[in-house]
């Protein structure tokens, strides 16, 4: 078996996933069936996992929420547990850029990329001015 | 309180450690998710041999070409729908497969090469195509995996029906809600701000 790709899964992505009406919501759903079809390790940090719980609990109500925690504590998908030295080496990044361009999330979400040999599913350019690779591409 | 090893007792433990984390890394994460995140930003990501590689732009355009023409056929042979899975494969690794050949496509193709609809399948199956050896396997659908030579000739398909629920299970999340805003994915720093 070739080793699987892996990715990692941000906020922008799972809440275009989730909300039907989201501008990308079709991008996210087509390039979300090819990664699960390809097989591909679907990651998500512990800080995308608060972020995106506490935007969708806000904005799309608790029935929504139990649905992504159950897919995200489900068998395809795996949770990186952000410690400290990964948070340690994001909030470095943060201070250097003096708390411009990215948030402490975004940061943590490079630092664990760059670790994994990953990619991020993500509708935010940024992470590709950065030297990340994004899926869709 | 700090424990006293000899150095042959650590080289020993983290030999285990490593043995464990190669031979089953999912189960190994479970137990010990801290130490399976160390080793693997020490060990290379992808120990198998892989013949992954990136197409050239001629390579890739050529592959597409041939595969859009002999999708237009309004039937195929099996041989035909083989060659076009085949290309499929190719363009798969190289994550370039175009967006209009869907699941729906990839389903018909196999469904011509199997000779029953896949979705239909309840037991494991695995389905020889041509001789020759197997080099890679990879997954074209979720449960569906193409056995290829090192130059993605198809010699078998392996189908594993249980693994179509986990598929299931993963899409429930999708279009379950709406927002009001269609920008929220693209924003949603600024959107937070208000949540906090």
């Amino acid at each position: 078996m070739l080793s699987p790709k892996r990715v990692i899964v941000d906020t922008s992505a799972l809440y275009a996933l989730t909300s039907a009406t989201d501008a990308f919501h079709t991008q996210a759903k087509s390039s979300y069936e090819r990664l699960l079809d390809w097989e591909w390790e679907l990651c998500i940090t512990s800080y995308i996992l608060v972020e995106t719980s506490a935007l969708m609990h806000h904005r799309l109500g608790f029935q929504p929420l139990i649905t992504f925690m159950e897919t995200a504590l489900s068998d395809v998908v795996r949770i990186v547990w952000v410690e400290n030295t990964i948070h340690g080496e994001a909030w470095r990044r943060m201070m250097r850029r003096q708390g411009r361009d990215f948030s402490l999330v975004d940061w943590t979400t490079m630092v664990v990329a760059e670790q994994l040999k990953a990619s991020v599913f993500t509708f935010d350019q940024g992470f590709r001015h950065e030297g990340i690779l994004i899926f869709p591409h | 309180m700090k424990e006293h090893f000899r150095k042959s007792q650590t080289d020993s433990i983290l030999q285990n450690l490593v043995n464990k984390f190669r031979v089953d890394p999912q189960g190994f994460r479970s137990y010990l998710p801290e130490v399976a995140q160390e080793l693997e930003q020490v060990l290379p990501a992808r120990t198998k041999k892989s013949y992954t590689s990136e197409l050239t732009e001629l390579e890739r355009k050529r592959s597409c070409e041939s595969l859009c023409e002999l999708l237009s056929r309004k039937r195929l042979s099996p041989v035909e729908a083989i060659q076009a899975l085949e290309y499929c494969a190719t363009l798969i690794q190289d994550e370039s497969l175009p967006q209009v050949i869907d699941r729906k496509t990839l389903l018909s193709l196999l469904g011509q090469v199997v000779g029953t609809p896949i979705s239909k399948m309840k037991k494991n199956n695995k389905i020889a195509v041509h001789d020759g050896e197997i080099a890679k396997e990879m997954a074209i659908l979720r449960g569906v995996y193409l056995e290829l030579t090192w130059n993605d000739r198809l010699v078998a398909i392996s189908i594993f029906p249980n693994k179509f629920k986990e598929r299931s299970r993963a899409l429930k999340l999708v279009g379950i809600a709406e927002d009001s805003a269609s920008d929220v994915s693209e924003r949603h720093d600024a959107y937070l701000a208000k949540v906090y």
